[in-house]
């Protein structure tokens, strides 16, 4: 190639590269493609007698306009996609990745049962900007245009996330009481519960105790009960209701019936409407949750098949949804398994708890300060249990209820904690 | 047309048949840009005449579609070229819209004849 024409061939492709305007590296991929169909043609017309330079016009011509044909490229090549670029990209969305990641198992061991809020919230924050930056993502229409929408999106979710009002609403695990102790006294105390507006009150708790002896019963739909086996004399008669303080009265048993008297009116005897008691085998629930958070994971939802279904191909919709999949059961398997050891080991102690209560001689576990029960200073009969994780610290005042915590083997800042005088579990960091 | 010679057709006819005509050659080998750009004009009865300016940015379209990819070779004689090739996806693409075309195509036949009669 002559001079002159080489010139005007480099000129078209310094118009072209300035046109396309991307990287460098995509520019001169770019250019290497069409440098080559540019030799076919020259080769073409010279093949069919043309002189050089008759032959590199040709070419040219047919080649087009430089400029045209770099702006025509650049608006349909995505940009970044270079080879050091696309590095990049992989390495900022493995960070992301693994960041989000991180941050899950955090805000995971943080609760107590599955609570979709953390990943509905987070996850939504965080994929768009993974897809954003994970390359040869095929977006259908505009790819920057769906990204704005997303980006808006998962932002509007997060403003979702923090408003609204915190329920008020808790559950509390009523593990089933250890059986009442028989006793053998000569006295028993029969009667009625009512309230400070006359009316009959179900359910409330009486107690009474002496020393190592203790018993308890409940009263019925008519408020009756029945507390056996007394000793003589004036006897102190604990009533407690779901709400409200224990209040004493000191009764003589006998044949007549006792009509115990609350301060408290009818309707403050009833269970508390926000409080939901389950039973043991339904520990596992998370013991508090916000109204927001259903809405959030809803959208979050919605939001994940929006962007699944504005992707191109079928193969990368499929390998979105798997990866989120994977993701969620990477976080939340370890800890459903973790919280299912757990539960065993607090019906273990709660069996254990029972059979002490039931046998009449609790102990008091407060005096070894909360030892592991894998540990030196710990009694006996505690070490014998069969428990998954043997650093769990027990406590008790000497009564039916003790108190339990499992530092969590998944997250050394978090210990779960158990109290079966209210059935709270909770997470302590 | 600008850029698309096609002599007797109207652009949007052309335009509108680009991805098909591109998907099919296609579906038989992968070919580079000059290639294609040939076999367009041998097949075609010489009235497909592409450009490289119509050319490329289809093929960029295709391959962010999903439907062709790239793949850079260098035969052991001549120049490094950019080959593109159907995927599974654009193989696809390529059965639905010839049947489309072919349904399109005879339709506009049948109006065609049955007013040519009258």
């Amino acid at each position: 190639m002559s001079s002159v024409g080489r010139e005007k061939a480099e000129e078209f492709f310094r118009q072209l590269e300035d046109a396309f305007s991307g990287s460098e590296e995509q520019a001169q991929q770019i250019s290497e493609e069409l440098r080559a169909d540019f030799d076919e043609h020259l080769k073409r017309f010279e093949g069919e007698g043309k002189s050089e330079d008759e032959a590199v016009e040709l070419a040219l011509a047919e080649m087009g306009n430089p400029y045209e044909l770099g702006h025509k490229i650049r608006q349909e090549v995505p940009p970044f996609v270079g080879r050091s670029a696309t590095i990049i990209r992989y390495l900022l969305s493995v960070g992301v990745i693994a960041w989000l990641l991180f941050f899950l198992w955090v805000m995971r061991a943080w609760d107590y049962g599955f609570q979709s809020f953390p990943y509905a919230l987070f996850g939504s924050l965080h994929l768009p900007v993974i897809l954003l930056l994970w390359p040869r993502i095929i977006w259908k229409k505009n790819w920057m245009f769906t990204m704005s929408i997303a980006t808006a999106a998962a932002f509007v979710l997060a403003s979702v996330g923090f408003l609204g009002k915190e329920s008020e609403q808790e559950v509390t695990y009523a593990l089933a009481e250890a059986l009442a102790p028989a006793l053998e006294g000569p006295v028993d105390i029969k009667g009625v519960v009512m309230s400070s507006d006359g009316l009959p009150v179900e359910g409330a708790r009486l107690s009474w105790e002496e020393g190592p002896l203790r018993t308890w019963t409940y009263s019925d739909t008519e408020g009756s009960f029945e507390l056996l086996g007394l000793p003589e004399g004036e006897q102190p008669v604990g009533v407690s209701c779901d709400q409200g303080p224990k209040e004493w009265f000191y009764v003589a048993g006998g044949e007549e019936l006792t009509t115990l008297e609350l301060s408290l009116s009818h309707a403050e005897t009833m269970p508390d409407p926000n409080t939901v008691a389950l039973e043991a085998q339904d520990i596992g629930e998370p013991n508090r949750f916000k109204r927001q958070a259903y809405l959030v994971s809803g959208a979050a939802g919605i939001f994940l098949l929006a962007l699944v279904f504005s992707m191109q191909q079928n193969r990368q919709r499929g390998q979105l949804l798997l990866a989120c999949a994977a993701a969620f059961a990477v976080i939340e398997i370890p800890f459903q398994v973790e919280e299912y050891l757990f539960q065993r080991d607090m019906k273990t102690l709660h069996d254990f708890s029972q059979a002490q209560v039931e046998a009449g001689t609790p102990f008091d576990w407060e005096e070894v300060d909360y030892v592991s029960l894998g540990s030196d200073g710990c009694p006996e009969e505690l070490k014998e249990l069969d428990l998954w994780n043997d650093r769990v610290r027990f406590y008790s005042y000497g009564s039916e209820t003790f108190g339990a915590w499992w530092p969590r083997p998944l997250s050394s800042g978090h210990s779960i904690g158990y109290d079966s005088s209210d059935g709270r579990t909770y997470v302590q960091d | 047309m600008h850029g698309m010679s096609s002599r007797g057709f109207s652009s949007d006819l052309v335009r509108s048949s680009a991805d098909l005509v591109i998907l099919t050659l296609l579906r038989d080998r992968p070919m580079y840009g000059y290639e294609i750009l040939v076999t367009l004009a041998d097949r075609g009865n010489g009235e497909f005449q592409f450009k490289q300016g119509t050319l490329y940015p289809l093929l960029y379209r295709l391959e962010r579609e999903g439907w062709i990819r790239a793949k850079w070779e260098e035969p052991p004689k001549g120049k490094k070229r950019k080959v593109y090739s159907l995927t599974s996806s654009g193989k696809r693409v390529q059965v639905a819209r010839t049947k489309e075309w072919q349904r399109f195509t005879a339709a506009v036949e049948s109006i065609l004849k049955e007013c040519g009669d009258e």
